[in-house]
């Protein structure tokens, strides 16, 4: 379970706007995805498996994938 | 039918860029009719958040990014709107421009831009010797390429004097320490040729120009500032009826067959009231509103010449008018930046411009 | 349903200031598949990677295009192809057969030259260090020798008494002619030390001044070095002519025409600021014809292209060996070829293209070389899609300098092919560790 910052608003297109701090950001559909299952409460694992389902990808790149874009998160302070 | 014009610059902070002017000019004094389009660089470029100065904006790559990247988006963005006419505002972007020219002709979209020719003879290390070539007063200057010149060239100018760049900065010097000094400055930061130019000691004017194929002028707007930014830029100046000026950029415009708009600045020597030419800008100046107040719309001229009409000299320019430029500020709802930043692309409720 | 197709997910923050935008496709996200036809991935499977792929019908194609735009204003005009910015002997003999003549600046070169078949009277002999027995075959081979130094002059006056006869030189100049100016070369025009050694060879009756000839620089996008150079050329032969009796066979204008890569220092990308070959040859020709001379009796004119002739038909198959994410948030991809087959790269900055589709969302990123050096950067800052590991780039216009200049340092070369209507043929095997110990000796007392 991952526990967000701030108060968070992803638009359709992938904007994302954090309400406290004021900055913004851009997610691609695969980021978005991610992003929005975390909002819902699934973990590492769940996430995991919703990609696999629904994307033509290998189970070891996408839990790459997963870790990289999970420390990017980290490092800029969303989560 | 009416025509639609998209216009480059649009970013007006502390150094405006001149194609608000332009599209203000346009819809000056009963609107436009036709859709007018924003082609803006950075999400932020601050011209794009005025809802009335255009109808649709958009963001392009910076010339830069390559020739074909930046036609590549034009054309997508004349497929979505149609563009009869683009008039390109900004001096990074006119060599771009010039090349895309058939391109561009080729859909149907036209400009009207000074030739390759006519640039490379006014730019700055190449000035002396055009008006050397064609009886046109300028300071005396010399190019430095070597560092080894620099001294013999001070001897040669004396002081006070500018030492320049060749693109950006100038400063006055009154000693050889202050010279040396601005000109390591200079050499460090944008390397050589630099240039050595003799400081005349008079007043300063400014004319906007546009000139017809054969470099006939059809109308200008000479003005002197009033007042000035730490910059250097007007942000006060009034309109002048002055025969001499308007001979001086006729002849000049004549010489170098200056075809489209061009920003000359003048300097009338405080003694002898000789005029030099210091510099041209090949575009539009930031104040080129002014010209709109002054009887003078050269923006609605460039869209006439670029569809091919061969419109008559203007009448004289109404002297004493004069612009004070104000900074405001524009609201905006979330969606726009996100619509930019996503999209680059904004997209205004159907109005009349 | 079917399986959406999967891009690397990621999160980009807007930066508060000078964040470019990215809207037009960037070129780097539209796939290049092909060189010729031909797969770049099954190139890279057959050939190995990197891979250095020539386009032998673009090199022909501009080999032509060149020739033309000088033919047409000039009437008696040669190209001499500047051996020294590739001298693979397929792109020397690709040139020959397309009627260059060769251009050499040293006896190395010489000999490639002379070993393809080159007949001596259509070599052009340049450089500041030419060795005595290098002059004496070339003048018995009656090749072009434009002489730099005095002490090169003495050397060739020598080789007059022993050869017993008056040998036929040419003089290179310099002149303030760019910044900085190349003075390294040749004898100046505006001290008056030109004038002096064209006399002093004249009345020694040794040497006889056949030609002229002046080098600007590299790399020149400024049209107007070329006609002061062609006017200084022009207002030194009247000089010569008119008071030393000199009458020239030829004058050569040397080379330094760009070619459309981008310089780091420069705002604008090459393919806008490149001149065309027409816009050389007119700044060149214009000028020279001024001269007022009948056709016939005009002096030959040499140029002698090297970068503007071979930079852009060649490309560079390149593959990601890592991709990783630096402390500043940037994200940094590592190629199996880097700045030691590279050379360049000091002073492009190389476009780079993708071979597969990674999707339209780019990220700024660095391109790093795969040799352990930290200097090893390629690009250091690219708008790139997500390509992954084992996915391949393509980096175009790499055949000026990268190939006579590359190092063999820490991995062996990459082998370079040649196409040609559809048909693919090496011209250059990979190095193996036997040829790069080829000359190496371990005497036993060194062994362990």
């Amino acid at each position: 379970m991952y526990e967000f910052k701030n108060e968070l608003t992803m638009s359709k297109s992938g904007f994302l706007f954090d309400h406290s701090s004021g900055q913004t950001y851009t997610l691609n559909p695969t980021g978005k995805l991610i992003f929005e299952k975390m909002q819902e409460g699934l973990d590492d694992e769940a996430i995991l498996s919703t990609l696999i389902e629904e994307f033509e990808v290998e189970a070891h790149i996408a839990r790459r994938d997963l870790e990289d874009f999970i420390r990017q998160l980290k490092e800029m302070g969303v989560i | 039918m009416g025509i639609n014009v998209a216009v480059t610059g649009l970013h007006a902070a502390d150094n405006p860029a001149p194609g608000i002017g332009v599209l203000r000019s346009l819809r000056y004094p009963n609107g436009w009719d036709g859709e007018l389009i924003g082609l803006a660089y950075d999400t932020y470029d601050t011209g794009i958040y005025d809802r009335h100065l255009m109808n649709h904006a958009y963001l392009i790559p910076y010339p830069n990014q390559g020739k074909e990247q930046v036609f590549e988006r034009i054309r997508a963005i004349h497929k979505a709107v149609g563009i009869d006419v683009l008039i390109p505002t900004l001096d990074s972007e006119l060599q771009l421009y010039q090349q895309l020219e058939s391109e561009l002709k080729g859909l149907g979209i036209a400009m009207y831009l000074p030739s390759a020719d006519t640039i490379q003879k006014r730019a700055k290390s190449k000035l002396l010797e055009f008006c050397k070539a064609n009886d046109i007063e300028t300071p005396k200057t010399i190019v430095i390429n070597d560092p080894r010149q620099f001294g013999d060239a001070l001897d040669e100018i004396g002081f006070p004097l500018y030492v320049k760049g060749v693109f950006y900065d100038a400063y006055a010097c009154y000693t050889r320490d202050e010279a040396l000094k601005q000109f390591e400055k200079l050499r460090l930061q944008w390397g050589l040729p630099a240039l050595i130019q003799e400081a005349i000691n008079g007043e300063e004017f400014d004319i906007c120009a546009m000139g017809d194929d054969e470099g006939n002028l059809l109308g200008s707007i000479p003005m002197r500032k009033l007042r000035l930014t730490d910059k250097g830029k007007a942000w006060s100046a009034i309109t002048l009826n002055n025969p001499r000026l308007t001979e001086f950029s006729k002849k000049t415009m004549k010489a170098l067959s200056w075809r489209g708009p061009c920003e000359l600045e003048i300097l009338q020597e405080s003694k002898s009231r000789k005029l030099y030419l210091l510099e041209i800008n090949p575009r539009f100046p930031a104040w080129i509103f002014l010209g709109a107040g002054a009887n003078q719309n050269l923006p609605k001229l460039a869209v006439e010449l670029a569809l091919g009409k061969r419109p008559e000299p203007l009448p004289p320019v109404s002297s004493g008018i004069t612009f004070v430029r104000h900074a405001t500020d524009l609201i905006c709802p979330l969606e726009y930046i996100e619509n930019l930043t996503i999209n680059g692309e904004l997209h205004f409720e159907k109005q009349k411009m | 349903m079917p399986k959406q197709k999967y891009i690397k997910p990621i999160i980009i923050r807007h930066a508060s200031a000078g964040m470019a935008n990215k809207f037009g496709r960037p070129l780097t996200a539209i796939p290049t598949q092909r060189i010729e036809g031909i797969q770049i991935q099954e190139l890279a499977a057959n050939y190995g990677s990197p891979l250095f792929v020539l386009s032998v019908r673009e090199l022909r194609q501009r080999y032509r295009e060149l020739h033309r735009a000088f033919a047409n204003r000039y009437p008696n005009f040669q190209i001499a192809y500047s051996y020294k910015t590739n001298y693979l002997k397929s792109v020397c003999s690709i040139l020959h057969q397309e009627g260059a003549w060769a251009e050499v600046v040293s006896g190395f070169e010489y000999d490639i030259a002379r070993d393809l078949g080159m007949p001596g009277n259509q070599i052009i002999f340049n450089g500041p260090y030419k060795k005595r027995d290098e002059l004496k075959r070339a003048f018995i081979d009656g090749a072009i020798v434009n002489i730099d130094n005095y002490d090169e002059l003495n050397v060739i006056e020598s080789l007059a008494d022993e050869l017993g006869k008056t040998l036929e030189i040419g003089v290179r100049l310099n002149m303030n002619l760019n910044n900085p100016p190349w003075y390294k070369f040749g004898f100046n025009v505006e001290s008056g030390q030109a004038y002096d050694v064209v006399r002093r060879a004249q009345s020694s009756g040794k040497v006889k001044v056949v030609g002229l000839h002046i080098h600007a620089g590299t790399y020149i996008d400024d049209l107007t070095i070329y006609q002061k150079a062609a006017a200084g050329i022009l207002q030194f032969y009247q000089s010569i002519r008119n008071q030393l009796g000199v009458t020239l066979k030829y004058w050569d204008l040397g080379g330094g025409f760009a070619s459309r890569n981008t310089l780091h220092w420069a705002y604008l990308p090459g393919e806008q600021t490149c001149p065309s070959y027409s816009q050389y040859a007119d700044a060149i020709s214009s000028t020279l014809m001024s001269i007022g001379l009948p056709p016939n009796e005009m002096p030959r004119l040499f140029i002698e292209p090297g970068r503007a002739l071979v930079d852009e038909p060649f490309s560079l198959i390149t593959k990601v060996v890592a991709e990783k994410r630096l402390p500043s948030g940037q994200r940094a991809v590592i190629l199996d070829a880097g700045m030691n087959i590279l050379s360049s790269v000091q002073w492009y900055k190389y476009g780079i293209q993708t071979v597969q589709d990674s999707g339209t969302m780019v990220e700024d990123t660095v391109l790093y070389g795969g040799l352990c050096m930290n200097i090893d950067v390629l690009n250091a800052n690219v708008s790139l899609p997500q390509v992954r590991f084992g996915e391949y780039l393509l980096i175009p216009h790499v055949g000026a300098y990268n190939l006579s200049q590359s190092w063999q340092f820490i991995f062996l070369k990459p082998a370079v092919i040649a196409i040609e209507d559809g048909e693919v043929k090496v011209i250059k095997r990979a190095e193996t560790r036997e040829i790069v110990q080829a000359a190496e000796e371990l005497p036993d007392d060194f062994r362990f």
